[in-house]
């Protein structure tokens, strides 16, 4: 097989994970984000941060082709979203999911595999014991059998975030994966993405609490319909880029 | 070719009202319910009650079967309009009940709440029409009507009976109109008000209740539903404005029920229930095309519009 | 015993069946919160099976199924542009449709004389569980003689079709099922689209009502998709025993409801019958009213 030329020159690791060219969305006739030009870095934990209604949700979704782009184009890892849904892995705010459904915690983290099982195969068991690996890395696995129902809230947010992980994605994509959990489900998640970022992968949360951005992240995005700023926190988490984003007077 | 033309002159005279008094009350209740369905129904449209709505229009079954059999046993005819009626009423009221049970205290939600529901009232309604038709009692045969309805054979007494309902349901939705179109538009609002809106939603569901065991004997259990959600639906295309709108669905539904009693009337073999519902779809299909407020041709010829100014 | 075999047994097969198919994908109608589409379904098909019988003059299985398939599909393109173009809420914009459908239904019956012929409103609305008879039967070795398996009721090969289907289906696609049940947007964003498995579900659904509805009625139809997966509901967390159970609660309430039905009341000493139909969906009511008063997960999850 030949190489193909192209990936020689440029080299493969260099096309970034999420590539965001001239993107506008809009809801009704109205654009939630426009012109949005965005290319994610290769690996780290990223944080968009913006006001309510400046995009962050609406970016995410775009990405994942959950909603329609009325101009632009996006691609991960150098493909359209048809050809990479195996590379992203989706958590989204708060699942608006029927928490009465007859699924134990298991069976949820078992759905990230469903791809790989392929269609038509039933979920085996060696599938629901690589399950069973993801829970245990939320710290859930006495819970494998619970109704997801039946779980707290930061227990249920952890589950959608093994079934993230359940995926082996190369890039991870979270609605707010912080809002209202309690405080050892957050240590928890901040070691599970920390160990993502080290083995590789970029982590891509959409963030609320500006105060908790330098702790947890290396690098943010500032969104308010259009991109502000994208960089490492040091330089781009700056009082006058996050002003801006707020859309408050700047100091000075 | 002649028995046709008779038909449409048949069919002129009854629209005219001309056709003996019988027909003149009978007719003028059709339209007194459809205009109390119509009303009841934007309500019970917004308040999302649509399918409740079928839920006990279906319970009224085993209800107009155990009167049927209470009667018969106080050794009266068994199609007595009290009985039936109140058989009626009181299984409808225990479905609503059960329904809101079963949907607040199980896992269950509420669509598959109100289908067990409608299911297993129904049922019970079948096995005792099964039972009563083996009966050796006569009347039986009068029981079908309340399925599909019918305004033949229909007594003056009985028409003057469920016109007076309606009239009552539509002084409720008259007298409560501001609070009941609050409540539907906005519930959180009418509650930060201190508006009563778990009475005001019952009002809904008693109104609601009251039309369908009114227009089972015209329109039928199967189809009264119907009534309650062609007419707001229709209304919709002709006004944004809630007032207008509630007016609207109060003539559609008069117009459906009138017409459908009507051709009926003319072809005494078909069930006025289905003809009802067919006028009143055709008068909703009309008004999506027609309808100045969100009507195709008004929208298509606006969009006209406003792409010639940009 | 030769005339349970002629009269009964194809009567509570048709019922069990009927059933058995409603039951399975019941499961996936009270998931999606569309308990109600199986009484819709019930409703809409009518119309399109009497239009269907009246061009054709058959009532073979194809036929009914193509223009059960129709009807089916105009009531969806109407609900579509009531909800979407004119904002109807859907349940409502379900509910216009539906009637409609049905009125039409009933008015073509009474006026193309089909009435009087194979099936009344009655039947359909009722059911006709009864009317499956096999006068070929001469006893147990008929159920090996292929000449006399040949006059069984149409209705019952038209219930073995839906029933091999609907269950082919749910077997071979049931992860992906319910993954779409519980978090469609999740399954989106791993390529599974909803619209194509919502629009499955439906079909499925659809199916069940046409191979049902002429055998065992509307009421049986609605109340075995709801009651059997109800009930299971009740009984456990876990989807692919809820399966079976909803499916033994269909067996049980189509075998002794026709039980019931056909020789309680002799039984008793009363000179009554009862219809079979309506005491099999009684039955599926009552067990599920058991499991909602006393089956250990029958409380909501707290809200979180």
């Amino acid at each position: 097989m030949r190489p193909d030329k192209e990936q020689l020159s440029s080299g493969a690791m260099t096309i970034p994970p999420l590539s965001v060219k001239g993107l506008t969305v809009a809801y009704d006739g109205r654009p939630a984000i426009e012109n949005v030009n965005w290319d994610a870095p290769l690996t780290g934990l990223l944080a968009i941060v913006g006001p309510n209604g400046a995009g962050k949700s609406t970016l995410l979704k775009a990405i994942l082709g959950l909603v329609p782009a009325a101009e632009g184009e996006i691609r991960i890892h150098g493909k359209p979203i048809e050809d990479a849904r195996g590379d992203l892995a989706y958590v989204p705010q708060r699942s608006s999911v029927d928490w009465d459904f007859p699924a134990t915690a298991l069976d949820v983290v078992a759905m990230g595999l469903y791809r790989r099982i392929g269609w038509m195969k039933p979920v085996s068991r060696a599938n629901r014991e690589q399950a069973r690996v993801h829970l245990d890395r939320v710290g859930l696995s006495e819970f494998a059998n619970r109704q997801i129902g039946a779980l707290s809230g930061g227990q249920q947010q952890r589950v959608f975030v093994a079934r993230a992980l359940a995926q082996k994605a190369k890039t991870y994509l979270l609605d707010e994966p912080f809002a209202g959990v309690d405080a050892t489900t957050e240590k928890v998640m901040i070691e599970v993405f920390r160990s993502l970022r080290d083995a590789g992968s970029l982590v891509v949360c959409v963030h609320h609490d500006l105060s908790s951005v330098p702790e947890i992240f290396d690098h943010v995005l500032l969104l308010n319909r259009r991109v502000i700023a994208s960089a490492p926190v040091k330089t781009a988490f700056t009082p006058a880029n996050v002003a801006r984003t707020y859309g408050l007077p700047v100091a000075g | 070719m002649p028995e046709a033309l008779s038909a449409s002159q048949d069919f002129i005279s009854v629209l005219l009202l001309q056709a003996g008094y019988n027909t003149v009350v009978v007719m003028l209740g059709a339209a007194a319910l459809g205009i109390a369905a119509g009303t009841v129904g934007v309500f019970a449209m917004l308040r999302r009650r649509a399918l409740v709505a079928d839920a006990v229009a279906h319970a009224t079954l085993p209800g107009v079967a155990i009167g049927f059999l209470v009667a018969v046993s106080f050794g009266l005819p068994g199609r007595s309009l009290p009985f039936l009626l109140t058989g009626a009423a009181a299984t409808a009221v225990l479905a609503a009940i059960s329904i809101q049970l079963v949907s607040t205290r199980t896992r269950l939600t509420e669509d598959a709440a109100i289908a067990s529901v409608l299911a297993t009232f129904f049922a019970v309604g079948i096995v005792l029409l099964t039972v009563i038709q083996t009966l050796k009692t006569g009347g039986q045969a009068g029981l079908d009507i309340y399925l599909l309805g019918a305004t033949a054979g229909m007594l003056r007494h009985e028409a003057i009976t469920l016109s007076v309902f309606s009239l009552i349901a539509i002084g409720f939705v008259t007298l409560l109109f501001k609070e009941l179109t609050l409540i539907a538009f906005d519930f959180e609002f009418a509650r930060a008000h201190g508006f009563p809106v778990r009475a005001l939603d019952l009002t809904v569901l008693a109104l609601v209740l009251a039309v369908v065991v009114t227009g089972i004997r015209v329109v039928g259990l199967v189809l009264i539903v119907a009534l309650i959600v062609i007419p707001p639906a229709a209304a919709r295309f002709w006004s944004n404005h809630a007032g207008r709108m509630t007016v609207i669905s109060g003539a559609f539904g008069a117009m459906s029920a009138y017409f459908g009693a009507a051709i009926s009337a003319v072809y005494p073999d078909t069930p006025t229930g289905a003809v009802i519902v067919l006028v009143a779809f055709s008068v909703l299909l009309l008004s999506a095309v027609l309808g100045p407020a969100m009507g195709l041709i008004p929208r298509m010829l606006g969009a006209r519009k406003l792409r010639g100014i940009a | 015993m030769t005339e349970f075999m002629q009269i009964d047994l194809p009567a509570m097969l048709t019922g069990t069946l009927a059933a058995l198919v409603c039951a399975q994908i019941g499961n996936f109608l009270i998931l999606t919160r569309q308990s109600m589409l199986g009484d819709a379904m019930g409703h809409v098909v009518l119309p399109g099976i009497v239009i269907a019988y009246v061009l054709t003059g058959l009532a073979a299985t194809w036929v009914m199924l193509g223009g059960a398939f129709a009807a089916a599909m105009v009531s969806a393109l109407l609900i579509e542009f009531l909800r979407r173009v004119a904002r109807v809420e859907p349940s409502a914009a379900l509910g216009a449709v539906f009637t409609a459908m049905f009125a039409l239904g009933v008015v073509l019956l009474e006026q193309t004389g089909v009435a009087r012929t194979s099936f009344d409103v009655h039947h359909i609305l009722f059911g006709n569980v009864e009317g499956a008879i096999w006068p070929a039967a001469t006893g147990l070795a008929s159920l090996f003689d292929p000449v006399a398996l040949k006059e069984l009721p149409a209705q019952i090969g038209r219930l073995l079709f839906g029933l091999v289907v609907v269950s082919a289906v749910i077997a071979l696609f049931f992860k992906e099922l319910r993954v779409i049940s519980f978090d469609p947007v999740f399954a989106a964003t791993i390529g599974l689209s909803p619209r194509l498995f919502g629009t499955l579900i439906v079909s499925l659904a659809a199916l069940a009502a046409v191979v049902s509805l002429e055998a065992v009625g509307v009421i049986l139809l609605v109340a075995m998709m709801v009651c059997p997966p109800a009930t299971a509901r009740m009984l456990t967390d876990d989807l692919a025993t809820q399966m079976r159970i909803s499916i033994a609660a269909a067996l049980t309430s189509g075998i002794f409801g026709y039980l019931i039905a056909a020789f309680l009341p002799s039984l008793l000493g009363f000179d009554l019958s009862l219809g079979a139909a309506g005491t099999i969906a009684l039955l599926g009511g009552l067990i599920q009213l058991a499991a909602m008063i006393a089956g250990p997960k029958r409380r909501p999850a707290r809200a979180v």
